[in-house]
């Protein structure tokens, strides 16, 4: 429990991961984790996203890593066609650990609004 | 159009994911093969424009999916030779069982299976 105390970034996450924990015995925990509770979303900084999202497109097979940039478009400006759009958003669900549902990941075709989606996403690691 | 399109891209995404999850990761090769197959026959086909061969081609991956989920194998099943039949290039020529669903599997003819000429 020290040891649990003087992390409690690493508790919340630890927390976070036990998702099938229904109910949660706050009391073990003390005093670290008193500003957050299990339950309310817990989102991801934009500036944290965004160097993660770019290197995903930039690992992406057939991109030009020199092309990538926050605005650049899949397909008009990395030459990327619907398939390859589709397999560069579960690359995104991968690195976040999320699952993005079809609606939202049709409407994403540049990094921008990938990164306005994940930031509104909770629970993106 | 736009609804093909559509289906086919729900389609893929549905597949690949399906490769993520595919026995909690207890058989590595068979997700790599999905993934794989996925992305091969998708792209062999990917430009065709007759609606009629694009709907086919949509069955023919429902189809392999559900038999795939319901055998517990994605690999295709294998056909024995119809007993009998010998084959000899030129006249005679081995009967294949080609199901509809596998039309795109062959369609590469990296089997040879498509040098058979039906003698009916």
């Amino acid at each position: 429990i020290a040891f649990a105390c003087a992390m409690p970034r690493f508790v919340h996450r630890l927390v976070r991961s036990v998702r099938c924990l229904r109910v949660l015995d706050t009391s073990k925990f003390g005093t670290c984790v008193q500003a957050r509770s299990f339950g309310a979303g817990h989102f991801l900084p934009k500036d944290e996203i965004e160097p993660r999202v770019l290197d995903c497109i930039k690992n992406f097979r057939d991109v030009e890593a020199s092309k990538v940039g926050v605005d650049s478009d899949f397909s008009k400006d990395l030459g990327l066609d619907s398939l390859d759009t589709v397999e560069l958003v579960l690359a995104f669900e991968d690195e976040f650990n999320i699952e993005i549902p079809e609606a939202q990941a049709e409407s994403i075709t540049n990094a921008k609004q990938a990164i306005e989606y994940i930031s509104q996403t909770p629970f993106a690691k | 159009m736009a609804s093909a399109r559509s289906t086919v891209l729900r389609l893929y995404r549905d597949i690949l994911r399906r490769g993520r999850h595919w026995k909690d990761g207890t058989e590595p090769a068979e997700a790599r093969y999905i993934v794989e197959e996925a992305r091969k026959l998708f792209r062999r086909n990917k430009d065709l424009d007759d609606q009629k061969a694009i709907h086919d081609k949509i069955k023919e991956c429902e189809s392999r999916v559900e038999l795939a989920e319901h055998y517990g194998n994605p690999y295709p099943r294998m056909y024995y030779a119809q007993p009998g039949v010998i084959y000899k290039s030129g006249n005679r020529a081995r009967k294949k069982i080609n199901p509809d669903y596998m039309h795109s599997y062959y369609d590469e003819d990296e089997f040879g299976l498509n040098d058979a000429k039906d003698t009916k």
